[in-house]
């Protein structure tokens, strides 16, 4: 075990929520307050456009890189959600040279560290390396922000863990509490969608479209170097010539263009009975980096909120006896804007006191104006965490650099103290007045919905969502669809044969697929769009050949579908119904999608299959083969070039509200051994083109015997 | 240094101060008995001062473990009398403060602004003179210590093979005991029962402070005596736990965890902190299992894709400190590839020794990553307490890169063959608690 670290303040330690409130801004308080050493660095713009600055700080043998592009989320197209953090990320996955396992073994050769990260404006590549390294670092770095190569292979794997992690976040309360409130605070603009954008975006994202972003905005006229730490300008700048002189200057993209946001009040519900504290925020829009009321905002913060017992809130909390909740505010700064969050964990019948405790701290703040006392506070508060967060040198260097692509200025840092100390009560009664309003409250809850509901009810009529819901900011994501299928030729039936005993091979083989006369199969399933979503458990049972029986809970409520050969039933909320002909029809159709079935179908010595030959879906090579059914339709299968597994199917299918036949995409990941065979854990389903449903299996049982029970219809 | 002169990129006026200049430790001991450890930078804007009761989980009495760690929340909490705690306290001087237990040691640190040093200094001696010990604080520290174990049980699906392997590699000796304590032992609890422990253990003469800041060891010396001079020394001496066993053969058990694929942890008993050996073994065990270019990772994850991730870690004790290697298995593959593929490259190590560039490479890495934490007054200040508190003498601090860069290829090559002998070998399974169809 490791020693564990305690922040300032327990609530700070127990918050995860609170540090992704900040990300909505990296940093509260942007610059230095009275730095000790090399205030002005050596500065210098190479022949491309590179601006480069040095901060000789001889005290360690470490020199520290921070190159500032200024470019972020907010220049992504927003279906795009998490383009700009991914391609940062993925300059990791090597460079026209060195591909990503012999980069990583450069920079663990010596202890060097290397990153990439995007925020809402601008995107961040940092380097730290030994000093007597510099030299060799420095050359590899140029290397990697200037020339990365995006590999298609890595950048699949790259993708799925980002997507992992984004769908994690949005099962996380507090995490997923942030993002809402960002949605409901700043709509779908940049600052209403998550950076690193949500699972459905980011599944969508291409390695081309990395290569496209980098090449819009990762570029010299459009970045600024610093280079911190041991080292003088004299002897470094020669270097950085080297390393970055033959980054090739370009024409920058544009800035996504900005939606207005709602600015109105709204409250939000995501629905998760079985929390034991409600996660609440509670956001207004405040001023952006380049205000001049920034500083006196951030001033407020600090005794309205911040993370102390004695705050204007806190106190306000304690007068209603709501010694359970921890509490605690922040104001974070973007370019254009920013927004002051309350973020409570509370027991759920204590969430409108602390809705009561802002509104009625807001409401002292015309009655009690801030004290002299208050503001020493605020003023001793700003500067030490000034003080504090830029001791090591690659920290004040990025400051620096965020005040200069902030437009703050180069004096920013050296000028703080003094700005912070001119601070007045009358500059944040001021900032109070203008942004700290009840009218434009946003509320999100996340909590048992019953509880929240009564509680929040005279703030807005509440959006419920279940926990796991998108935010709505971010837009769907359109899929290409194929043509119709391929000719027949002897040619094209003999190599679909060939891609289809390979495929059977690699998931185990025919002989194990025919072995699996039944399975379960549980996990969860998603349902929907932005405006109608459903995360919730599911259950399936098979027993070869068509009889199929789902179980899901949508919106809370327990769902029942059963196929039994040429019939079928349906149960929800109490009542059984008998499914139309049509529907069972439809129902034998979807279950090709499950890929036993498909697999044991395209297996079969009398399936009809033609190739139609290589293409590259998603960035990697795939076999398509067309399946001809007996039925007079087709599927379109897709097949992994590499490892010969189902990668996706595509054919059109019955919807469930009837008419047209639609388009179905189902991709199939996550393959895992079960019984020897090797079986998708993940199908994500793309109706219309729009991404519907995604399964994801968390148990799967292949040869359990079901019982007859299992399909018929529960008793009315 | 010298490499960076080498490289010509530092030199004359501008020229690197050496380690020992910034890890300069002057020592003294106020009457009562407390360590004073103090690092002099003129003009430093920012200072941290750290307090270090020596111990900790270490000398915790055997039917109450996890004590250290429940003092390490008790003394987070609101002062005597349901003041601000010292964390609030520092938060407002602009500054930042944090508490943490390790194997030897509870330690509260705070970092502020040069002129809110005395500030941290008085309430650091508040908190070992009047530590908020009443049954109130008991009761709701008891109850956050159970939710942060288990937010910890399902944020770190390792811990409970960690957990295990400890059991393994020190058994019967306080090591082994789990820092929140072993089940049921803190329940029966009373204040006076802490007040015990806090009479025989936070007092001057099981602690030592360091300060990292401008001043000078004398005004440091003069500023710590002002507020802690008068705290009475306990006198008492406390019970040095039995040594663990000499291990004579291979120990295994298995163990289940939310782990999603199986996971082997491999864990080896090491030298005394301040052994020599020390600093071989953290080199052993960085060529064994740090990155991609690890002896582990290169078998492993690339040759047998036996494995989807690889690491270990080497902890310093000051009795005897920890080597541990883990591996997740990928899934379909035999775990008996991944048990011989460690033990294999284990030995390969032992009998052959590293080459010269794995060592040069493992020298550099350990240094590197130690001037990185140098970079500010905390870790500065951290390392000296470490070196003071671990290896008994602060002076170790600036050393420790050149120690690392002493050891050599034979060095690690007799560590390697005698620490990680086949008879000191502990291994834990971790199997998935959901099957999954994983396996």
């Amino acid at each position: 075990m490791r020693p564990r670290r305690v922040a300032s303040g327990a609530l700070l330690a127990a918050w995860s929520g609170l540090a992704l409130v900040s990300a909505l801004v990296p940093a509260l308080v942007p610059a230095a307050a009275e730095a000790r050493t090399a205030d002005r660095p050596v500065q210098k713009v190479l022949a491309n456009g590179l601006e480069v600055v040095v901060f000789e700080d001889p005290r360690l043998p470490v020199v520290s890189c921070r190159l500032v592009v200024r470019a972020g989320s907010a220049h992504e197209a927003p279906a795009q959600a998490g383009l700009a953090a991914l391609t940062a990320r993925a300059l990791l996955l090597g460079t026209d040279t060195t591909d990503a396992v012999g980069l990583r073994r450069a920079l663990e050769a010596a202890g060097a560290e290397m990153s990439a990260s995007a925020s809402y404006d601008y995107s961040l590549a940092t380097l730290s390396a030994p000093g007597g390294h510099a030299p060799r670092y420095l050359a590899l770095f140029g290397q990697v922000v200037s020339r990365p190569a995006f590999p298609e292979a890595e950048w699949g794997a790259l993708r799925a863990r980002a997507a992992d992690e984004a769908r994690q976040a949005g099962l996380d309360p507090r995490r997923a509490a942030d993002r809402h409130l960002a949605a409901l605070l700043f709509g779908s603009a940049a600052y209403g969608r998550p950076i690193e954008g949500d699972a459905i975006s980011i599944s969508a994202l291409l390695a081309g479209d990395a290569r496209r972003f980098h090449e819009a905005f990762w570029l010299p006229n459009n970045a600024i170097l610093a280079v911190a730490g041991d080292v003088r300008a004299a002897e470094v700048l020669p270097l950085v010539e080297r390393a970055f002189g033959g980054w090739r200057r370009g024409t920058v993209g544009p800035r996504a263009p900005v939606p207005p946001a709602p600015g109105q009040s709204a409250v939000r519900v995501l629905d998760a009975p079985d929390v034991a504290r409600v996660s609440l925020r509670l956001g207004v829009e405040g001023p952006g980096r380049s205000d001049p009321d920034q500083l006196a905002a951030a001033a407020l913060h600090v005794l309205f909120g911040g993370r102390r017992r004695d705050s204007r809130v806190s106190r306000a909390l304690a007068e209603r006896g709501a010694g359970e909740v921890e509490v605690a505010t922040n104001w974070s700064f973007e370019a254009r804007a920013g927004g002051l969050v309350l973020a409570a964990e509370a027991p759920p019948e204590r969430v409108r006191a602390v809705v009561d405790a802002y509104r009625e701290a807001v409401s002292e703040l015309g009655r009690a104006p801030v004290s002299s006392q208050e503001m020493e506070l605020a003023r001793r508060v700003l500067l030490g965490a000034a003080l504090i967060a830029q001791e090591p040198p690659a920290e004040r260097a990025e400051r620096w650099l965020l005040a200069k692509v902030y437009g703050q200025g180069e004096d920013y840092m050296s000028t703080y103290a003094d700005r912070v100390r001119a601070l007045e009560p009358a500059d944040l009664q001021r900032v109070a007045r203008r942004y700290l309003s009840s009218d434009s409250l946003a509320v999100v809850a996340v909590g048992p919905r019953e509880a929240l509901q009564s509680q929040l009810a005279d703030l807005g009529p509440p959006r419920v969502l279940p926990l796991g819901a998108r935010s709505g900011a971010v837009p769907a994501v359109a899929i290409p669809l194929p043509a119709s299928p391929t000719r027949d030729t002897p040619e094209a039936r003999e190599r679909g044969r060939a891609v289809v005993v390979s495929a059977l091979e690699a998931h185990g083989g025919l002989a194990a697929l025919e072995r699996a006369a039944s399975w379960r199969a549980s996990g969860t399933l998603s349902i929907g769009l932005e405006e109608r979503q459903s995360i919730g458990p599911y259950a399936e049972v098979f027993a070869w050949p068509d009889r199929w029986r789902l179980e899901m809970v949508i919106d809370g409520s327990p769902v029942a579908r059963t196929l039994d050969g040429e019939t079928g039933w349906s149960a929800s909320a109490g009542s059984v119904s008998h499914l139309e002909p049509e529907t069972v029809a439809g129902l034998q159709l979807t279950r090709y999608g499950l890929p036993i079935v498909l697999l044991r179908q395209l297996g079969s010595p009398s399936a009809r299959l033609l190739s139609v030959g290589r293409e590259t879906r998603d960035g990697r090579p795939v076999d398509v083969v067309d399946w001809l059914r007996e039925d007079g339709g087709y599927t379109r299968v897709y097949f992994d070039a590499t490892s010969h597994l189902l990668a996706a199917a595509e054919q059109l299918e019955r919807a469930q509200e009837g008419g047209a036949p639609i388009q179905v995409l189902r991709l199939y990941d996550d393959e895992r051994p079960v019984e020897g065979i090797v079986h998708p854990f993940t199908t994500v389903l793309y109706a219309r083109h729009v991404r519907a449903s995604e399964h994801r299996m968390e148990s799967l049982e292949i040869g359990v015997p079901v019982g007859e029970a299992t399909f018929r219809p529960p008793a009315r | 240094v010298s490499a960076l002169a080498a490289a010509g990129l530092a030199g004359g006026p501008a020229a690197c101060a050496s380690l020992e200049d910034v890890l300069r430790a002057e020592r003294s001991v106020l009457e009562n008995g407390l360590v004073v450890i103090t690092l002099t930078d003129p003009g430093a804007p920012v200072a941290s001062f750290q307090v270090w009761y020596r111990g900790g989980p270490r000398l915790d009495p055997p039917d109450h473990t996890g004590l250290a760690h429940l003092f390490e929340h008790l003394l987070s909490g609101p002062a005597a009398g349901g003041g601000p705690s010292p964390s609030e306290a520092v938060a407002e001087a602009g500054g930042g403060s944090g508490a943490y237990t390790t194997w030897d040691a509870l330690v509260f640190t705070s970092t502020v602004p040069a002129d809110a040093l005395e500030l941290c200094v008085r309430l650091e001696a508040e908190r070992m003179s009047a530590p908020p010990l009443d049954a109130k604080n008991l009761a709701r520290e008891r109850a956050r210590l159970g939710a942060e174990r288990a937010a910890q049980a399902a944020a770190q699906p390792l811990n409970p093979g960690l957990e295990a392997l400890i059991g393994l590699v020190f058994p019967g000796h306080p090591y082994a005991w789990p820092l929140f304590g072993r089940e049921g032992d803190l329940d029966s609890l009373t204040p006076a029962d802490l007040a015990d422990y806090a009479r025989s253990r936070l007092v001057p003469d099981r602690a030592t402070v360091v300060m990292a800041s401008s001043l000078s060891h004398r005004d440091a010396v003069a500023l710590v005596g002002r507020h802690f001079g008068a705290l009475p020394r306990s006198g008492a001496a406390l019970p040095e736990p039995p040594p663990a066993g000499e291990q004579t053969h291979a120990r295994g058990v298995v163990a289940q965890a939310s782990t999603g694929v199986p996971v082997l942890l491999v864990g080896y008993r090491g030298a005394p902190a301040s052994s020599p050996d020390q600093r071989a073994l953290e080199i052993a065990q960085h060529i064994l299992s740090e990155g991609s270019s690890s002896r582990l990772s290169r078998r492993l994850v690339e040759k047998d894709r036996a494995a989807l991730l690889v690491g270990g870690s080497s902890q310093e004790r000051f009795e005897a400190g920890l080597v541990s290697l883990y591996a997740y298995a990928r899934p379909g593959v035999p775990e008996a590839g991944i048990e011989s593929g460690i033990f294999t490259e284990v030995a390969q190590l032992a009998g052959a020794g590293p080459s010269p560039e794995e060592l040069v490479a493992a020298q550099e890495y350990l240094e590197a990553k130690y001037l990185y934490r140098l970079q500010t007054a905390e870790g500065r200040a951290q390392a000296v307490a470490q070196a003071s508190v671990l290896l008994g003498d602060a002076a170790g601090a600036a050393l420790r890169p050149a120690a690392w860069r002493a050891v050599t290829a034979a060095d690690v090559r007799r560590v390697a063959s005698t620490y990680f002998a086949p008879e000191r070998r502990n291994a834990v399974w971790l199997r998935p608690t959901s099957a999954g169809g994983t396996r």
